[in-house]
């Protein structure tokens, strides 16, 4: 049942993508293991950049919820600086989780996230504070990292 | 599951079968897997299984999800709070177990009208059915389904188109090209799709292909004969490729075809939306008849809207949607007269309910009086008694209690008198405020 979702959720999204979104899978095979390529909103510090991010479907899909992660190194204060590139709120955290929510309406969520993040909810504290209080030191080092990391 | 295709020639592979040949879940039917043909309102569709509804049920916040679906939910929930309650997967909000009810039956009805294509689809059934007669079309026509083999001694199955041969197809044969083998009653399939060595000539350029092949090879052989595209349409010529090519610059029937195929697509959704529209209404007709007789003892108060429904049943009308329109508002009408006597009747009968409540206070204040004053009395002949026994038991020398004890005339006679008046008083104080 859930496989037969995934795949029409999948063909959905093939059909009619998201503004500024390229869906593919790694393997065919696994249907549970999205790569999503996304650029960085226009009018954010992001603009130009091109993400890689990785979207995994547990088995219990879509009873549990998706984890989304980045896998280009990006600035950010809900995204963690490690390799992992996890990120961790909102309709992805497992107490707020509705299985009626649909995958277009969490890849909305990342990109929303982009344009406006979520200092409250931060994983990085650092870069949460400086958001929160100087934010054009926070735009110049995003951009940076951008240009550095997310290149077309 | 997996099986090497390249099991030994010669030994007989049940497995290799099987694998060639996976069989969908028919028993029952999973209508949650089906593919549906028809494009349906996404309202329709459960937010969690994406398909549309199966068994649906409503919870208390009025979201409905399949049964199943439900269920799923609920197992994947924390141990200790599914047993009372359940999240809602719509809007979080926590259930009661209980409160789960069923859905209107014309839902189901508009569910179970969807078209899909047959389980067994991927066997080679092309049927397409409504969905709430697929599970029958599977037990009983499918002629891809299994039934058991038709000789006695034998305990396998068939699909249902092979019962003709009325023999066993279970003996094993060997493929005569590949010498592996098979089950006669795949053995066909395994000919035409999967034998690796079998050939055959192509029946137009006499190459030889692989028997599996053939097909894809007609399709682009250069010497196969086409008929015209317009063949359907009364032309008959029928030519090999180049030269078709030719004809199709300039036969008419040919540039006509788009056009003639759009008009025929039209034409045939045009009937199935007429027989999905007929379909509809005979179900909306039969729910506002139950709905008529349902009201039909108020009917007879309001006889003129109820009669000429019954003219327009009898006569022809330009449209059924005018019909149903016009039934709906006599309906509305006798509803709404049925709602205003109803009102009418509930004043009435509050009214009298106040004045029968009003009345009956009364006599119970009354009852109340009545029954303080005996209480009053008889606590005062107690008294009397009493005080009457002691002046007895010590002054013999009063008056004799035998007559202030027998009889309530008595009481007059006595000096204690004041105190029962005194306290009669009392009691219908309080009785009026009652
Ligand atoms: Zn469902
Ligand atoms: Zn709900
Ligand atoms: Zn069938
Ligand atoms: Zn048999
Ligand atoms: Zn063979
Ligand atoms: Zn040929
Ligand atoms: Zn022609």
């Amino acid at each position: 049942m859930a496989q037969k979702r995934i795949v029409k959720e999948y063909s959905e999204l093939q059909k009619k993508p998201l503004d500024g979104m390229r869906i593919s899978l790694p393997s065919e095979a696994d249907m549970h293991q999205w790569q999503i390529l996304i650029d960085g909103p226009k009018g954010s510090p992001y603009e130009g950049g091109v993400f890689t991010l990785h979207l995994s479907l547990p088995t219990e899909y879509p009873f549990k919820p998706p984890t989304l992660s980045f896998k280009t190194k990006i600035y950010h204060p809900n995204v963690t600086n490690d390799d992992k590139g996890s990120m961790c709120l909102g309709m992805l955290r497992a107490d707020e989780w509705k299985p009626s929510s649909k995958i277009e309406a969490v890849l909305s969520f990342a990109k929303a996230l982009l344009l406006e993040p979520q200092p409250d909810d931060a994983v990085e504290g650092g870069i949460a504070r400086e958001y929160k209080e100087n934010k054009k030191e926070f735009i110049k080092n995003a951009k940076a990292w951008t240009k550095q990391y997310a290149k077309k | 599951m997996a099986t090497p295709t390249s099991s030994s020639p010669g030994r007989p592979s049940f497995l290799q079968a099987d694998a060639t040949l996976q069989r969908p879940q028919v028993n029952p039917v999973d209508l949650r897997a089906l593919e549906y043909v028809d494009s349906y309102d996404h309202n329709l569709m459960c937010a969690i299984c994406h398909s549309p509804f199966v068994y649906p049920v409503r919870l208390e916040c009025e979201h409905v999800f399949c049964q199943r679906c439900v269920n799923d939910a609920m197992s994947h929930q924390d141990r200790d709070s599914r047993v009372y309650s359940i999240t809602c997967p719509s809007c979080r909000r926590r259930i009661e177990n209980r409160a789960i009810t069923p859905v209107p039956k014309i839902l189901s009805h508009i569910l179970d009208d969807l078209r899909v294509k047959c389980p067994l689809e991927c066997l080679g059934c092309p049927e397409v059915k409504a969905r709430g007669d697929i599970q029958d079309h599977v037990n009983k026509y499918c002629a891809y389904a299994e039934v058991k083999c038709p000789s006695e001694s034998c305990l396998l199955t068939v699909l249902r188109k092979d019962l003709d041969e009325q023999r066993c197809l279970h003996s094993v044969m060997k493929c005569e090209d590949c010498e592996s083998s098979f089950m006669e009653r795949d053995l066909e399939i395994h000919r035409s799709r999967h034998c690796e060595v079998g050939k055959a000539s192509c029946p137009d350029c006499n190459a030889q292909v692989l028997l599996r092949d053939l097909e894809g090879h007609i399709e682009c052989c250069p010497d196969a004969n086409f008929p015209c595209n317009a063949a359907e349409y009364g032309c008959d010529f029928v030519a090999i490729r180049e030269t078709l090519d030719e004809h199709l610059k300039m036969c008419p029937l040919a540039k006509l075809v788009p056009f003639l195929r759009m008009q025929n697509e039209r034409l045939e959704a045009h009937e199935a939306a007429l027989k999905h529209l007929r379909h509809k209404n005979s179900i909306l007709e039969t729910s506002l008849s139950t709905i008529q007789e349902t009201l039909s003892p108020s009917a007879n108060l309001i006889d003129a809207p109820s009669s000429s429904a019954a003219d327009s049943d009898t006569g022809p009308f330009d449209s059924t949607a005018h019909h149903l329109l016009c039934l709906h508002e006599s309906l509305r009408e006798e509803v709404n007269r049925v709602s205003a006597a109803v009102s009418e009747v509930d004043a009435k009968a509050s009214m009298m309910v106040m004045n029968e409540s009003l009345r009956i206070k009364e006599d119970l204040s009354h009852a109340n009086a009545v029954i303080g004053s005996m209480r009053m009395q008889l606590h005062w002949l107690m008294s009397a008694r009493l005080q009457n026994q002691q002046r007895v038991a010590i002054v013999r020398a009063q008056s004799s209690g035998d007559g202030l004890g027998s009889s309530t005339d008595a009481g007059g006679s006595s000096g204690s008198v004041e105190l029962p008046v005194r306290r009669l008083s009392d009691s219908t104080r309080q009785d009026t405020k009652l």
